[in-house]
């Protein structure tokens, strides 16, 4: 008999621990907000005492939810770009060492480049509205798509494709039935962190030309004096973070139990690609 | 028997390293008779590994001729079956033996065939495991029905049972002997172990250290049922082998192998 406590008591104390930070973090909130700063100080008006009533507030009249769903579309649209373009690319640069060799240093300086950096350029080009949002969404999550999937084509088993060869795979085959669905677990945890950054992104990149969405109302409340409200809106976009949170990896967890393969470190992803799996030399 | 399957001749393979050209093999014979297990005996680095996979079509001679059955599309008839059992862990047993089917080069394979092969091969419990549920002669097993459902009756087999405990070997040596006859399939398998070689292979071709050609090749068809036999060629045998790593490089490959006398098998066809 092993004197290991059951699993549901190691969770329930872990979930314990973890309701006790937040609840530390609200008090010091609390502390700063309503005790330590004098009234009608300006920092009173960042208290959790009315940030709390102000989310219901702003959910009851509807604003909310409006702006909580535009922001997400906004999101999915941008990740979904970033699949679309992310997966072929790094399936691409994972195969060829030598397209690994050109684009290398490029990608390295392009991901170093702050999406928002392009927020001018994207507005002169694609106008205000919707699309630069998304294109910036785009644009912070491609990288670690494409690294994701890069590196789960370098963490392929060259065996798989040596033997689909002998079988009498085509290049095309041995792509769709051993690279893509290889590369499976890698890819969820490069879109796990591919989705972290576009939410970082998102709030700030809503600030400029759209009169939607949580970053916009952000600046709301701010221009309204609403600082209850905005203290509401940051928590907001912190629960939906977390929560979006929770279900990537819980979809990249099952990827990788189903998969019974190596687990991918969300480092994976950010991994540079050292040596790529050649599919011609097995052949 | 006595039609060929395979037939080597004056074979090299040349790889060109950043110390210059190394070969794996050059100079090298063999033919391998329809219906037989031919079994390649020979030390580490002695190229058999590199032999097999071109037989596979994964890898191509540098010089010399190979004569074996292929596709239409030019691709060799053989399958071939690694030392690992290399089954994709997100398929089920029955799905990772079907792996061929999905191949645009198969669409002749009956799909009902995976059950049958499943049946035959003792698997059919397995069907829905995972690859990761197995044992390693399990995976081996699945491993080599995968291949044999699409493969022609060329096996090609390379130390399939080195990474198994010796008892799971010995079922398994004994499980293809019975597939073999089941299925009457040409076997290449490629070992360094001796006992192995006498064991499965009706005949056993030593090939020489240092990339220099073969030794010679044993009919070892009859020993298994003779122990003094046994004995002698395996003594033969072993000490061929040993000689193989110890002979200097730059030797060229000697003139065909004599008779040895006490019952011992004089190696045939040797060069």
């Amino acid at each position: 008999m092993s004197d290991r406590p059951p699993a549901w008591r190691v969770r329930a104390a872990r979930v314990g621990r973890a309701s006790t930070g937040l609840l530390v973090a609200l008090l010091l909130w609390w502390l700063v907000t309503d005790v330590v700063a004098a009234p009608g100080d300006m920092l009173a008006r960042f208290s959790p005492l009315t940030a709390a009533p102000a989310i219901v507030a702003l959910f009851l009249d509807g604003a909310g939810l409006v702006h909580v769903s535009v922001t997400l579309e906004r999101l999915l649209a941008g990740i979904a770009i970033a699949t679309l373009v992310g997966v072929p690319v790094g399936v691409a640069v994972g195969l060829s060492r030598r397209l690994a060799d050109y684009t290398g240093a490029l990608f390295q300086f392009l991901r170093m480049v702050s999406p928002l950096a392009w927020t001018p350029i994207a507005i002169v080009l694609l106008g205000v509205g919707d699309l630069p949002v998304v294109f910036l969404v785009a644009v912070a999550a491609v990288w670690p798509v494409i690294l994701g999937a890069a590196a789960g084509v370098h963490a392929l088993d060259p065996g798989w494709l040596q033997i689909a060869t002998t079988l009498g795979a085509s290049r095309r085959e041995r792509l769709t039935t051993i690279v893509l669905p290889g590369i499976r677990a890698h890819l969820a945890t490069g879109l796990r962190v591919a989705l972290g950054t576009a939410w970082i992104v998102i709030v700030p990149a809503e600030m400029l030309g759209v009169d939607s969405g949580l970053g916009y109302a952000i600046l709301d409340a701010r221009d309204r004096l609403r600082y209850d409200e905005l203290m509401g809106v940051v928590l907001v976009i912190g629960l939906l973070g977390f929560a979006l949170d929770g279900v990537a990896q819980r979809t990249s967890a099952r990827q990788r139990r189903r998969r019974h393969t190596r687990p991918a470190a969300p480092d994976a992803a950010i991994e540079v690609i050292e040596a790529p799996v050649d599919l011609a030399r097995t052949r | 028997m006595g039609t060929l399957a395979i037939r080597l001749t004056g074979a090299a393979r040349v790889f060109s390293t950043g110390n210059g050209r190394v070969p794996a093999f050059s100079g090298l014979d063999l033919e391998v008779r329809r219906g037989e297990v031919h079994a390649l005996l020979g030390p580490s680095g002695c190229g058999k590994s590199t032999l097999l996979r071109i037989l596979a079509g994964l890898d191509h001679l540098s010089a010399g001729e190979l004569t074996l059955p292929r596709h239409s599309d030019g691709r060799p008839a053989a399958g071939i079956v690694l030392q690992d059992a290399h089954l994709l862990p997100w398929l089920t047993v029955a799905d990772n033996v079907a792996l061929g089917l999905r191949y645009r080069a198969n669409r002749a394979v009956a799909a009902g065939r995976v059950d049958e092969l499943l049946e035959v091969l003792g698997l059919a419990e397995l069907a829905d495991a995972l690859p990761a549920e197995l044992s390693g002669g399990q995976a081996q097993r699945v491993a080599i029905a995968r291949t044999m459902l699409v493969a022609p009756p060329l096996l090609l087999l390379d130390e399939p049972f080195a990474a198994l405990d010796p008892l799971t070997r010995r079922d398994l040596q004994d499980w293809l002997l019975r597939v073999r006859d089941l299925l009457d399939l040409t076997i290449v398998l490629v070992t360094h172990d001796v006992d192995e070689a006498i064991h499965l292979g009706d005949r056993v071709t030593l090939l020489r250290g240092g990339s220099r050609g073969t030794v010679g090749t044993w009919d070892t068809r009859e020993v298994d049922r003779n122990s003094e036999v046994l004995a002698a060629t395996r003594h033969d045998l072993l000490a061929r082998y040993a000689a193989t790593s110890d002979e200097p490089s730059t030797v060229v490959p000697g003139p065909p192998l004599g008779t040895n006398g006490g019952g011992r098998l004089a190696p045939v066809a040797a060069r």
